[in-house]
């Protein structure tokens, strides 16, 4: 039962827009998409598991069972959000395989699409429609976002050993759907751009809500201006891409 | 007179599609086709690993792949490594493996140049639209220190384990590897002076996709990766 996890921590708090589109989301997931062709973004991010889970409690082994749901990004790509269900089950003999280096992403740019007056303007949006998770009241306070994704590893393993790992998963948890079979982790560094005048209240407020939604553990740091504030949120080892396929694998 | 004039237009026509068709701007597709012929894209690209057996790159691996752009005329094909594969049994160390000469490609885009070299083929070499090229001054491609790892002639017997071939088997588009090449790939793309800072980003973005995200730096901007498997030689496995 151990293994029967619930990292719920932060995670749930999308359960109303779980049909919403999060144009954030999309954007990423389509540079993810053209970065590592059949990835697609996890979200909000995990911290991939370490020597420091002897116990395997820890979310993102590979051959681990999931309930995801898909969402398509913009142009290409798309978002597994885990968020709203947060449950998952690992193999008994759950093992990182070694970690590749491979391409990282870097300074990612995106620019808000919202009006000033806090409405989407990209065509077919709704009300309950997010950026990051953000809503659009909040949203219209940020001018950009960027991402920086430092130190990126490909983790993935032989396809008999995945097919193993993911029936002992499946034993007991017969219900769950997908199977993660590759991740790629890196030191995520988030750095919010907002439009001049916003109080620094309002900016660590948006910034934690940021950071809660991509399931980051560290304070949001000031970096900028007056004239341009900003604030910056890093994690390191961050999962933030999977291939996921549907369970059981064959 | 008059005909001698049509003629000598028509040959500056056809001397300009010929040189069009010879000179075109690099992208990492067209120098593996020209510089390391029988070597495809692969995608994501990965760094090299000499002594993990489970490294999915060693050549005789069997994996499972998708072509997202045939070979075409000046470019080698565009392959999705998926992580789904079976390793031969053997390190990467234990292939034997050459050196290659290196390589840089520049292309100039200068503006008088450009148009007497088929703006249209520049611009569906890089996949930008006609006012995006307008912002790119050059295009560089270096790659250094190449090698190549292959099992062609002398080669270690390959010990696949039975349960990972039987299963892969039954999916489609499964492919062998036969060799690969690694190396220092550096991608620098010079922006005109009067491209806008969004310009850059935008354009950067889209050429990026040659073989991942680089860094925007000023009126430039850089892909590098070191030691990369940036290309590799598959054959089609029948199920």
């Amino acid at each position: 039962m151990l293994r029967y996890l619930l990292p719920a921590v932060a995670l749930c708090t999308a359960v109303s827009t779980a049909h919403a589109r999060d144009f954030g989301l999309e954007r990423f997931a389509d540079i993810v998409s053209r970065t590592y062709p059949g990835y697609s973004v996890f979200a909000p991010f995990i911290e991939a598991p370490s020597s420091n889970d002897p116990l395997h409690f820890q979310s993102g082994y590979l051959g681990s069972v999931w309930r995801a749901t898909r969402e398509r990004g913009r142009a290409q790509g798309g978002t597994y959000s885990h968020g709203d269900l947060g449950l998952y089950c690992n193999p008994n003999q759950a093992v990182m395989p070694a970690p590749r280096n491979t391409l990282r992403i870097q300074d990612w740019r995106y620019k808000t699409e919202i009006t000033v007056t806090g409405e989407f303007t990209v065509s077919g949006a709704r009300p309950e429609d997010t950026i990051f998770k953000l809503s659009a009241i909040d949203a219209k306070y940020i001018k950009d976002v960027t991402v920086d994704i430092k130190n990126a590893v490909k983790y993935a393993a032989p396809f008999d050993i995945l097919i193993n790992w993911s029936n002992d998963a499946l034993a007991r948890c017969p219900s769950f759907n997908k199977v993660l079979t590759s991740a790629i982790a890196g030191d995520v560094t988030v750095k919010i751009y907002f439009v001049a005048g916003v109080s620094a209240t309002l900016q660590f407020d948006i910034a934690s809500k940021v950071k809660a939604n991509l399931g980051f553990n560290v304070t949001p740091v000031q970096i900028g201006t007056t004239d341009k504030p900003a604030m910056v949120l890093t994690e390191g080892n961050q999962i933030f891409a999977v291939t996921v396929l549907p369970a059981p694998l064959r | 007179m008059r005909m001698g004039l049509l003629a000598l237009r028509a040959a500056a026509a056809v001397l300009v599609v010929a040189v069009g068709a010879c000179a075109r701007p690099p992208t990492l597709g067209s120098v593996l086709k020209d510089r390391y012929p029988g070597y495809q894209q692969v995608l994501p690209a990965t760094s090299v690993s000499l002594s993990d057996r489970n490294y999915e790159f060693v050549p005789g691996t069997i994996m499972s792949a998708v072509e997202l752009r045939p070979a075409s005329r000046n470019e080698a094909a565009l392959w999705q490594a998926d992580p789904i594969y079976c390793p031969p049994g053997y390190p990467l160390s234990d292939v034997s493996w050459r050196d290659k000469s290196p390589t840089r490609v520049t292309y100039n885009f200068d503006l008088s140049l450009r148009r007497a070299l088929h703006l249209r083929k520049a611009k569906a070499d890089l996949n930008l639209e006609e006012n995006e090229i307008e912002f790119i001054r050059r295009v560089t491609i270096r790659v250094d220190s190449p090698r190549t790892y292959s099992i062609r002639g002398h080669a270690p017997v390959p010990r696949h384990v039975k349960a990972c071939v039987d299963a892969i088997m039954k999916r489609p588009g499964i492919q062998k590897i036969r060799g690969i090449i690694v190396g220092n790939v550096h991608v620098d793309v010079l922006f005109k002076d009067d491209a806008s800072v969004m310009a850059k980003w935008s354009v950067a973005n889209k050429i990026s996709s040659s073989l991942g995200v680089g860094a925007l730096k000023g009126e430039s901007y850089t892909i590098s990766g070191d030691n990369l498997v940036f290309g590799a030689d598959l054959v089609r496995v029948r199920n």
